[in-house]
């Protein structure tokens, strides 16, 4: 399998002052951060609450409990992965209905077109998520460089 | 004769595809011939006709008539083996 794209994560896509009490409100606060600097269109917002609502991604890994939210690629502009650590967990629903609701710490958003390597990107998310160790270290992370750089250099071990 | 497995969720490109190459390689790594294929939800119908299991990461609400697979369990590698093993069991008569 070819390497995941590191390119896409971002010290400007890392954000750690979303605050919200839900998933929608997460993703009004997100699109007010990724509209100006053009990765998504306006119909983002609604496509992506609408999404969540149907096909929720709510994952409770060794680690932490997380959310992969992600949308079709007709409502993103340009490839992006953008990291949410959230001053306060925001609930989301459990992925396929198999748990319980999960206080999500740590909320990655897949901004996926249909050329990306976000396959690649997933399943290596998927691994790192696997390891308490790494996950400890990311949940620890305070600033973009430092997130980006504990996601990154683990990916491909 | 092969055995084809679906894998859906919303897009098709993102989650089913990651689980779809996941299974791809845990059954080629146990010995099992099957077509692992990614689709999205609303093709679902009309691929499931021709396929022998489906692998799901959305709520299943209908009954296809053939065998269906925790999803969940092959994206986030927990509770992996014991899903692998339930359809290698279900399709290695085909």
């Amino acid at each position: 399998m070819p390497s995941p794209d590191a390119s896409l994560f971002k010290p400007e896509l890392v954000f750690f002052d979303l605050e919200a009490d839900d998933a929608p409100g997460l993703f009004d606060a997100l699109y007010e951060r990724l509209s100006p600097m053009g990765y998504v269109k306006g119909s983002w917002p609604e496509a992506i609450k609408e999404r969540e609502a149907n096909y929720p991604t709510g994952l409770l890994m060794p680690g932490a409990p997380i959310a992969i939210p992600h949308v079709d690629p007709e409502h993103i502009e340009r490839p992006y992965i953008a990291v949410v650590k959230p001053p306060h967990p925001v609930t989301f629903e459990f992925m396929a209905g198999m748990g319980d609701p999960v206080a999500a710490e740590l909320v990655i958003n897949l901004g996926i077109t249909r050329e990306g390597g976000q396959v690649q990107v997933l399943q290596a998310l998927m691994d790192l998520f696997g390891d308490a160790e790494a996950v400890a270290d990311i949940m620890a992370q305070t600033t973009g460089e430092g997130m980006v750089s504990a996601i990154v250099s683990r990916f491909g071990e | 004769m092969a055995a084809k497995i679906i894998v859906a969720c919303g897009s098709g490109i993102a989650t089913s595809q990651t689980v779809a190459n996941k299974v791809s390689k845990l059954l080629k790594d146990r010995g099992v011939d099957a077509d692992v294929e990614a689709v999205d939800i609303h093709s679902l119908k009309h691929y499931i006709k021709s396929a022998d299991a489906y692998i799901s990461v959305v709520k299943v609400t209908e009954d296809y008539g053939i065998p269906v697979f925790n999803g969940v369990a092959f994206l986030t590698g927990m509770g992996q083996d014991e899903e692998l093993d339930k359809l290698i069991e279900a399709i290695k008569d085909l």
